[in-house]
């Protein structure tokens, strides 16, 4: 029943986006784990993540060369086509080299539709970026303002942050879940969860979590438990074809620090605090994604969500042209070696379901069982 | 293209800049035998500040394009990418890397007998986000410390809270490096070096503006051998007379009316870092009576000129005024002023696989420069440093195509 849910939103997730608009949402389109979605759920719009897809780039080739990735070509393709049309904004965050020139492009060749750069540093240290960073939300809520024609209300944003809090302890729950041994949630089933509440509100994603949860907690655990436990790394995992291969492969995912997964929803926002202090400090506190440093808290909880999925093994999922996830890969490789934990880089654009993928999976998860048996 | 011999160097003082090079890592060298710090480095990073407080800064970027111009790139990238990290990232970081963890740092077989030991590590943000990755990888084996200068990108002019976080930045990393390798910082000594870089830059840029002349004294494959000083030694008194030698003569070309081609009819433009494996790109096209006499590369990536009367905030501008900072918008802007100056009749992008900060943006500023000045590009797609990326077939037919649509739009 929810899974059906979970497939209806991610069959088609640009259908899934318009559906909100259609429903006289004020939908707006993010792109970075750096855009603070609580500011846009308090001044009563729908943040969604674009995520881009594997599809063949018309338009976006005219303005960006192939090594800026399949993420930010296929986003923009998408712009280009007025596929996004609909949404009321795109907010960008100053991540990526080629991301942060996306926000330039938008601006030139979308100039109709509102658009916004949070302009956060990549140095999450120090005196001075934690002033730029402060300043930087700051001015997002004035853009934010501006669209919104009302201010931000104090009320509304502690009420976004319960909802987003809610979220985050909802899927920490299903992660563990995932984690358990036997299986209580099946990994295919928690990227669904975990992907499905990037398409729609959070309000309607936490009925959906709470659903999940209460049906997977009085059901008896997944089948497959001879299945090899293993982490799963990596900025995006959005291909469903994958974890199904990884299965027949004899081997699912226990646990993961993904950019699209753990890493996005792990840390909350302090609620007794001054709101729009506290979510600022989420921000600049959360564990960091591949494109900001420090890179310790990021390699800490990695390490400790492995643990906590007893994986024996890791699979970093590292998009094409991705620079910042290709540097740190052979880091945690070695790091992960160190601990007894072999690992496996799989470079994908997008697609991870493919023969090639097959042929190198199967062989990762044999030598680890052969390591473990 | 004929496969006529090159001549020399149009500028005598040219000759000067393998010297300087030379001694740049023997001093390097030695200063650390010494027992006093070195810094690795990268593009961008005040580097005023580490003249002025001792601090030997190390070029590992320079020493890369150092092994490309030898031929010697290659043999490191691919120990790199056994090591795990990828053809797709930035060369110049793979080829350090794969020194780093192939035969070493020290390897007598590596050009000026190897790079020194960091003591510390700085980079910044400044020209791409990659370097400080790059950064990150060589901590994890030298573990030493190392510190960040972050940016976000300009528009001109720059604001001020952009000034104010370079500055807050400034004041963090100069007690770090202070207390991490036990120098100190005395601000007579840095407000000295900013003079000695100021003078250097103002030189270089009047050495450049001197190019927009017709016949252009010098090309951009002997500049580009000329610029290592503006890179790195902007803060020490060396450039200084390297430099004016090089603007003394330059003008005295002028002067005479002698170009650095015997009948030049076609004037180009370049963007990005060049193919340092292929620098001989520049010249070849020469035998067409072509020359390429305006780069960003030279002319925006290593910062400009400074008013001292106010030197903090002059310094701070500086720095963040370079190419790879810039928006794609600025760039656009920038590119449609300078066009015009340099009468150039074409422009070469090069879709540099290594620095996707740089290769951002081209294809709008090719439309650009196409609409509103009518001036046509090439788009060559190559790489910096790794001549695996390089189809000198391809390149050869591409450009040998563009320079004859430019002469037909001449004649």
């Amino acid at each position: 029943m929810i899974q059906a849910e979970f497939n209806q939103i991610l069959s088609d997730p640009l259908q899934s986006i318009r559906q909100l608009s259609r429903e006289g949402r004020r939908v707006i389109g993010c792109l970075d784990s750096y855009v603070p979605e609580e500011f846009i759920h308090a001044m009563g719009m729908v943040p969604v993540r674009l995520l881009g897809s594997a599809e063949s780039i018309t338009l976006a080739d005219a303005h960006l060369p192939i090594f800026a990735g399949q993420l930010t070509r296929s986003i923009f393709n998408q712009g280009l086509k007025g596929n996004l049309s609909h949404l009321a904004g795109v907010v960008l965050s100053n991540s990526s080299d080629a991301i942060r020139t996306l926000y330039d492009l938008w601006q030139r060749h979308i100039p109709g539709q509102w658009s916004a750069l949070v302009d956060v540093p990549a140095i999450l240290e120090g005196e001075a970026n934690h002033r730029l960073f402060k300043s930087a939300m700051q001015n997002f809520i004035k853009e934010l303002e501006k669209l919104a024609g009302h201010s931000l209300e104090p009320a509304a944003l502690r009420r976004s942050i319960a909802v987003y809090n809610e979220n985050r302890r909802l899927l920490k729950k299903a992660a563990s879940l995932l984690g358990d041994s036997p299986q209580q949630l099946s990994a295919e089933t928690y990227l669904d969860a975990v992907l499905s509440g990037f398409l729609i509100s959070k309000d309607r994603h936490n009925v959906l979590l709470r659903d999940l949860l209460e049906a997977s907690s009085a059901a008896p655990a997944v089948s497959g438990q001879d299945l090899l436990p293993l982490h799963m790394s990596g900025p995006i995992l959005v291909d469903r074809s994958f974890l199904p291969l990884l299965r027949q492969c004899g081997g699912t995912m226990a646990s993961e620090d993904l950019g699209t997964g753990s890493r996005y929803y792990w840390d909350e926002v302090n609620e007794a605090g001054d709101p729009v202090e506290e979510v600022i400090n989420r921000y600049w506190s959360k564990i960091p994604e591949s494109y900001k440093l420090p890179m310790e808290p990021r390699w800490l909880h990695l390490a400790a969500r492995l643990e906590g999925g007893n994986a024996k093994g890791a699979i970093f999922v590292v998009e094409r042209y991705s620079d910042e996830d290709q540097y740190d890969y052979p880091i945690f490789r070695d790091r992960l070696q160190q601990r007894g934990i072999p690992s496996l880089q799989l470079d994908t654009e997008f697609v991870l379901g493919s023969e090639q993928a097959r042929t190198r999976i199967q062989t990762f998860v044999d030598i680890v069982k052969g390591r473990a048996s | 293209m004929s496969t006529q011999s090159k001549k020399g160097r149009s500028l005598n003082s040219s000759y000067q800049a393998g010297t300087i090079l030379k001694e740049y890592w023997e001093r390097a060298k030695r200063h650390q035998a010494e027992g006093r710090p070195v810094a690795w480095v990268s593009g961008n990073v005040p580097i005023e500040l580490f003249w002025a407080m001792g601090i030997f800064p190390v070029y590992p970027e320079n020493y890369s394009a150092v092994l490309a111009s030898a031929q010697r790139a290659q043999e490191f990238c691919e120990e790199a990418e056994q090591k795990g990290f990828s053809y797709d990232l930035c060369s110049y970081s793979r080829i350090n890397l794969g020194i780093i963890l192939g035969k070493g740092i020290n390897d007598p077989g590596l050009p000026f007998g190897g790079l020194p030991r960091p003591d510390i590590l700085v980079t910044t943000r400044i020209p791409c986000l990659i370097q400080v990755k790059w950064w990150e990888a060589v901590r994890e084996f030298f573990h030493c410390p190392m510190f960040v200068v972050d940016a976000t990108m300009v528009d001109l002019p720059i604001r001020e809270d952009q000034r104010q976080h370079y500055l807050g930045q400034m004041r963090e990393l100069i007690p770090y490096m202070e207390k991490s390798v036990g120098v100190r910082f005395r601000e007579d000594d840095f407000l000295q070096a900013l003079k000695l870089s100021d003078e250097a830059a103002a030189l270089w840029l009047e050495l450049l503006d001197v190019r927009a002349a017709v016949p252009s004294p010098v090309g951009s494959r002997e500049m580009c051998g000329n610029v290592f000083p503006l890179v790195s030694m902007l803060g020490s008194p060396t450039p200084i007379p390297f430099f004016r030698n090089l603007l003394d003569e330059a003008k005295e070309c002028v002067k005479e009316k002698k170009g650095a081609v015997e009948n030049e009819k076609i004037r180009l433009g370049w963007d990005n870092i060049p193919m340092w494996f292929n620098l001989k790109f520049f010249s070849d096209v020469e035998d067409h009576n072509v020359i390429f006499t305006y780069e960003t590369y030279l002319r925006y990536v290593w910062g400009g000129r400074m008013d001292l009367r106010d030197p903090w905030t002059a310094f701070a501008d500086k720095h963040l005024d370079v190419w790879l900072n810039y928006s794609i918008n600025q760039r656009i802007r920038t590119l449609l002023s300078d066009i015009p100056k340099f009468k150039l009749d074409g422009f070469v992008f090069h879709q540099n696989h290594s620095c996707k900060r740089f290769a951002m943006g081209q294809k709008d500023a090719a439309v650009a420069i196409r609409e509103k000045l009518g001036v046509p590009s090439l788009f060559i797609n190559s790489d910096m440093a790794d001549p695996r990326a390089f189809s000198e077939a391809q390149c050869r037919i591409q450009t040998d195509t563009f320079i004859e649509m430019l002469e037909a739009k001449k004649s």
